[in-house]
């Protein structure tokens, strides 16, 4: 193969792993809850322009990545517990406490982040050049994806291996049984809201590392997210990965072949399975 | 059991409960005790048997009346801290959990208490030889006789002091509607009292000492089981039986 079309795969892969971190955090959450968190874009910009402080101030990469994740996670837990979670059940307010959250956060990001394109910097100790068969390409893009996959494990451990996924699980089948059993749903619904915040938190580092950061991304990055999650099934951790892994593919050939129409062919598929598969590649009918 | 033994004991005693969907006025005036016992509630299709239930666990949250379980009131309660007082609930449709396999339906609800004699996963299958052997599989790829032992199973790990079963025998072969009758009297001998809902008389018939009859949402009668079932007359008139 061409080295051409093998560096646009792992383009393609690198936009996959951030599409992942992204997506995940939504369908973890609305799949239980039933809630789209039209304030994920927001979270996945504060997270990455926090990040990109703590790198501005400290140099230091990891340090921005455990911020940005931990100080969503915060927020979510706080926003979940102190207003989403006071008018649960009721679809109409719930989008809307999102919305205005994301109105509010992306405000303040403007107040204190610069209104021009920003990107974190990598340090060279975690971009060394990498080449494996011939093929040069960016050791740090490599890392995303192994953290990547890391957090797909993690979620993974989390759903099938402990209580908390267990009754996760159960919740995303019928939350009103859970609860007659003992288990206060109220709480997983925290949890859960705090772990999607603290994957979106992770993704905007990530993205912000790779990508740029700029008023008004928080809405393209929602889209995104959302096509990921559509694609995917909604409440699908593996529907998640793969249409994260198709996206992310898409985007990257995109962006080289038909630059114009890149934004826009990502559309394509969710129109595909919106037609022919309304309930995601590996989602349930609701 | 007479009529003051019933008063003395009883542990769940719900007085004139008022219960809403929506503006749809459902239970008007529901009243009933439960002892150290197992006391029916009969009725047809529709007259709010479930709703009842319901209302008891803090799913629809009555409006008016009192349930008092304990001598604490639950009608304001959630549901989790009204199964967390030792209720047990097997809803009707057994409602269990197809990303779930058998041994995490045990699992889920169960927590350590180091005592004698408590419901344990392990405890449940061996009342329940046959769920055992499918431990991995998931909960609703059982046959409806093993679905609801599990769903039996599943009340039974929080270590209820009541049981509230919503028409176990529904939808039942009659071997596994023998086996439900039987693990009931098994749960009887170790003083866990029930309420059942039933539209099988043969199960009531087996296993109520006290019947009630609910007719539009209302308690509109209640006698010691034997005299009730015994009185062809009063069985046509509230059940068409
Ligand atoms: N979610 C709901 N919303 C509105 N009305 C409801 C709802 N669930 C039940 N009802 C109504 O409440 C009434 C009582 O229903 P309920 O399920 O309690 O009856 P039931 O005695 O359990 O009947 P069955 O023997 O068929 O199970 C019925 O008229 C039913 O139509
Ligand atoms: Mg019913």
């Amino acid at each position: 193969m061409e080295l051409k079309y093998i560096i646009l795969i792992l383009n393609g892969l690198t936009q996959s792993a951030i599409l992942f971190v992204l997506g995940s955090g939504l369908t973890l959450a609305f799949g239980l809850m039933r809630v789209v968190n039209l304030s994920h874009g927001a979270f996945y910009m504060l997270g990455g322009y926090l990040g990109w402080s703590v790198v501005k101030a400290t140099g230091n990469w990891p340090l921005a990545l455990l911020v940005g994740g931990l100080s969503i996670a915060l927020l979510g837990f706080l926003f979940e517990k102190t207003m989403l979670g006071r008018v649960r059940g009721n679809d109409l307010p719930e989008t809307l406490l999102t919305v205005a959250l994301s109105m509010i956060i992306a405000d303040v990001c403007l107040v204190f982040w610069a209104r021009t394109a920003i990107t974190l910097n990598v340090p060279q100790y975690l971009n060394p050049t990498i080449t494996i068969l011939g093929v040069t390409y960016p050791g740090f893009r490599y890392l995303m994806m192994v953290i990547s996959i890391l957090i797909a494990v993690s979620l993974w451990f989390i759903l099938y291996k402990t209580n908390l996924g267990k009754a996760v699980r159960a919740g995303v089948d019928d939350r009103e049984t859970v609860s007659a059993l003992g288990i206060n749903i109220n709480k997983i619904y925290t949890s859960v809201f705090m772990l999607s915040g603290l994957l979106a938190g992770l993704a905007g580092v990530l993205g912000g590392s790779y990508l740029q950061l700029s008023p008004g991304g928080d809405t393209t990055i929602l889209t995104l997210s959302l096509v990921v999650i559509i694609v995917g099934g909604m409440g699908s951790l593996l529907g998640a990965v793969i249409s994260s892994l198709i996206l992310g593919q898409i985007m990257s050939f995109g962006l080289a072949f038909a630059p114009q129409y890149s934004y826009f062919l990502i559309f394509i598929p969710m129109a595909l399975v919106l037609a022919l598969r309304p309930q995601g590649l590996f989602g349930r009918q609701i | 059991m007479s009529e003051s033994i019933r008063n003395h004991q009883a542990s769940l005693e719900i007085s004139d409960l008022q219960t809403y969907y929506g503006n749809s006025h459902i239970l008007q005036g529901c009243s009933l005790k439960v002892g150290k016992e197992c006391v029916a509630v009969l009725g047809r299709n529709g007259m709010g048997k479930t709703t009842l239930m319901r209302s008891i666990m803090g799913l629809i949250p009555p409006e008016g009346g009192s349930i008092r379980w304990q001598n604490i009131e639950l009608s304001k309660k959630e549901p989790f801290e009204i199964a967390k007082l030792g209720i047990g609930y097997v809803p009707q449709g057994r409602r269990l959990f197809p990303s779930l396999s058998v041994d995490e339906h045990l699992s889920l609800t169960y927590r350590k208490t180091g005592q004698e004699g408590t419901w344990d996963p392990a405890r449940v299958y061996a009342l329940f030889p046959e769920l055992a052997n499918r431990r991995k599989i998931s909960g609703t790829r059982l046959s409806g006789g093993e679905q609801q032992m599990l769903a039996i199973g599943r009340a039974l790990v929080i270590n209820p002091s009541i049981i509230l079963l919503d028409e176990p025998s529904e939808g039942l072969s009659p071997i596994a509607v023998d086996l439900v009758i039987d693990t009931c009297r098994k749960l009887r001998k170790e003083n866990i009292s029930i309420l059942l809902v039933e539209q099988n008389i043969h199960v009531a018939e087996a296993l109520a000492d006290h019947v009630y009859i609910m007719l539009s949402g209302k308690t509109v009668f209640d006698s010691e089981a034997n005299k009730f079932l015994e009185n062809l007359e009063l069985r046509e008139k509230y059940l068409g039986l």
